[in-house]
Formats: C-alpha cells, sequence, structure tokens
C-alpha cells in the first residue's frame, strides 16, 4: 500500500470530527470577517495577538487547506473506482480464458491453470492487477517477477510472446546441480536462479502475451500470464492461448487497460 | 532513463477482425458475470451493446409487468 493512500485512510477515520470542525471554523470565519469589518465586540479584541485574530487566522489557513484536500481525495477516490472497475473486467477475462481452454482441453483441468494479468512498470517491475486461479487461495512462490525475470519477465526484455514448457528447464537443473544451473548464461535459464525455479516446480508451462495499447502509438501496458501446473498436455494450452476465442479476450483486456492508463 | 514499455519499431496493435456471433456470445457471457460495458464492447463489438440493452429492456418490461400484477 503507497504512502499516500495510507495516509489519505489514516485521515478518513477523523472524517467526522473534521466536518464538524471546518464547518464551525466556516461559519466563524464569515461571522468574524463580519464582526471585523463592523468592529464588534471592538477594534482592539480583532488586533494581532489577540485570541479572535489567532482565531481567524486559524479558520482562513484550516478551512481552505482541509477543502483543497478533500477536493483530492475525491479525485484520488474516483482514481480507485475506475481501478477496481478494470481489476473486476480482467479478473473476469482471466476466468473466462481458463474456462475457455479448460473447455478446449479435455485433459487440462480447472485447477491445472492459473491466469492473471500483470502491469509492466516503468522501474522494471511488475504489479499483478487481476488473476484467476483455483484453489483460490494459492501459495505464491515468493519469486519477485520483473523485466528480464521469469518466462513473462523474458517475453518483456525480448518484446515478444512466449510460451514455455518449465518441466525442460527444471530437468536440466536437478541434471546440472545448482551451482552449476547459476552458472549458465542468463538467457538459458529466463533469468532464474536455481534457487527461484525451485521455487516453481509446480509449474509445468508459462505462457506470456503482451498486452499493447491500443491507437496510434502501440505501448507495452502490461502482460497476461498463464501457468499450468497440470502433468500432461502443455501443448494444447500453449495452443489455445493463441486461438481466437481467448485472442479476443485478450483483445478486450488491451481496450480496458488503454481506458484506463491514467488510473493504473 | 529508457522507455521500457516502448515496443520494436513498425509494432502494430493486436489485429482485430469483426465481431463474430460467438464474439457476441462470449460479450453477453461476459456481461452476465459482471463486466463493464467497456469490456461487453470490445470483445462483441456494436451489437453485443445493442443486444445488452434489449436484454436490460426486457427484463425492466418483464420486472414492470409483475409489479403492476
Amino acid at each position: 500500500m503507497s504512502t499516500l493512500r495510507r495516509g489519505r485512510d489514516f485521515v478518513k477515520q477523523f472524517d467526522v470530527p473534521l466536518y464538524f470542525v471546518t464547518a464551525l471554523l466556516g461559519l466563524f470565519l464569515t461571522v468574524g470577517a463580519i464582526f471585523l469589518t463592523a468592529k464588534v465586540p471592538s477594534e482592539h479584541d480583532w488586533s494581532p495577538g489577540e485570541p479572535l485574530f489567532w482565531a481567524l487566522v486559524v479558520s482562513a489557513v484550516f478551512v481552505p487547506v482541509y477543502t483543497l484536500y478533500k477536493s483530492l481525495d475525491a479525485y484520488f477516490e474516483t482514481q480507485d473506482k475506475r481501478r477496481s472497475e478494470v481489476e473486476r473486467d480482467l479478473t473476469i477475462a482471466c476466468q473466462k480464458v481458463v474456462s475457455r481452454i479448460v473447455d478446449a482441453c479435455p485433459r487440462v483441468g480447472v485447477n491445472d491453470l492459473a491466469s492473471c494479468v500483470w502491469l509492466c512498470r516503468e522501474d522494471d517491475s511488475f504489479d499483478e492487477i487481476a488473476r484467476f486461479y483455483l484453489p483460490h487461495h494459492r501459495k505464491g512462490s515468493g519469486v519477485i517477477w520483473g523485466r528480464g525475470r521469469g518466462v513473462a519477465g523474458t517475453a518483456w526484455a525480448r518484446g515478444e510472446d512466449l510460451d514455455s514448457d518449465v518441466t525442460v528447464l527444471v530437468a536440466r537443473l536437478d541434471e546440472l546441480g545448482k551451482a552449476a544451473f547459476d552458472k549458465l548464461p542468463p538467457a538459458e535459464r529466463f533469468g532464474l536462479t536455481a534457487s527461484d525455479l525451485d521455487k516453481t516446480r509446480d509449474r509445468t508451462g508459462v505462457c506470456a502475451i503482451r498486452l499493447v495499447t491500443t491507437g496510434a502509438k502501440p505501448k507495452l501496458v502490461g502482460m497476461f500470464v498463464l501457468e499450468y501446473s497440470g502433468a500432461s498436455d502443455f501443448q494444447c494450452v500453449s495452443q489455445e492461448v493463441f486461438k481466437r476465442g481467448v485472442s479476443e479476450l485478450l483483445a478486450g483486456c488491451e481496450d480496458v487497460l488503454t481506458r484506463a492508463a491514467g488510473a493504473l | 532513463m529508457t522507455d521500457q514499455t516502448a515496443l520494436p519499431a513498425g509494432t502494430v496493435a493486436r489485429e482485430r477482425e469483426p465481431a463474430t456471433g460467438k464474439d457476441v456470445a462470449l460479450a453477453l457471457e461476459l456481461a452476465d458475470l459482471g463486466a463493464s460495458r467497456a469490456l461487453v464492447a470490445a470483445v462483441g463489438g456494436d451489437e453485443a451493446l445493442r443486444q445488452l440493452d434489449a436484454i436490460s429492456d426486457r427484463s425492466d418490461h418483464a420486472d414492470l409487468l409483475a409489479n403492476s400484477r
């Protein structure tokens, strides 16, 4: 969670008293300005250093600052709402992709597939915005993926869609041993260390498809990642993921991501 | 800092074919799951939106009839 978000959540707890205080100070500011002009109760009571003067100064600062804060908060609230709509759309698309592949590949079970949409960040990291997998609380690998790391990271770095039968790489790790595996050129091991690969042994295949903004100047916005953990038939999965039924869904994801660019 | 999201020169956005009846059906399934109109339109085109509106009108009409009885 970002610092900005934490700060907004913290202030939100005091929303009701802050509204009340702001309303009172706003009222005081209006009435005080009238009384100051009319010199009521006396000119001396409003002179610098007097309590009424300081109360007026505090009101004159607090009310506009709080109003500005609330305007910004409303803007961020709208952005959050847009992001959650995008997340919902992408999660539904992820779910539908899994359903399409399971329909098309009779030997692939729904528990064997995990689909996610990862945004490509400027600092070379991924930000998972949507996912669909059963069982829902699948244990994470603990590996931090990024540009040049893993199948999706390699697809990003190379600027192409990739699918890989990971069992081949795992077999190579078992054959060479950890130390020798880590000495292989990064391109031959998807930038993964032996330890990373060990943590992801349950995956037998991964497909990574680039999601590109629509419009005149297409730009990479994210990756659609499909992880397979079934014992066999990854070939069927990797073929289906590039077929029309799935590509139309991915095109839909690209459209949604393009429209929401500012909110992500 | 170089733009890491820039695509190789000449890259174009995913090629889209006109929406077929299957795409419209898929888009309506997405709508049923709670997808936004933007996603429905992106997958099934204008025809999916027209169908969605027609379904919604019919459902409103059915609700009106049920409530008036």
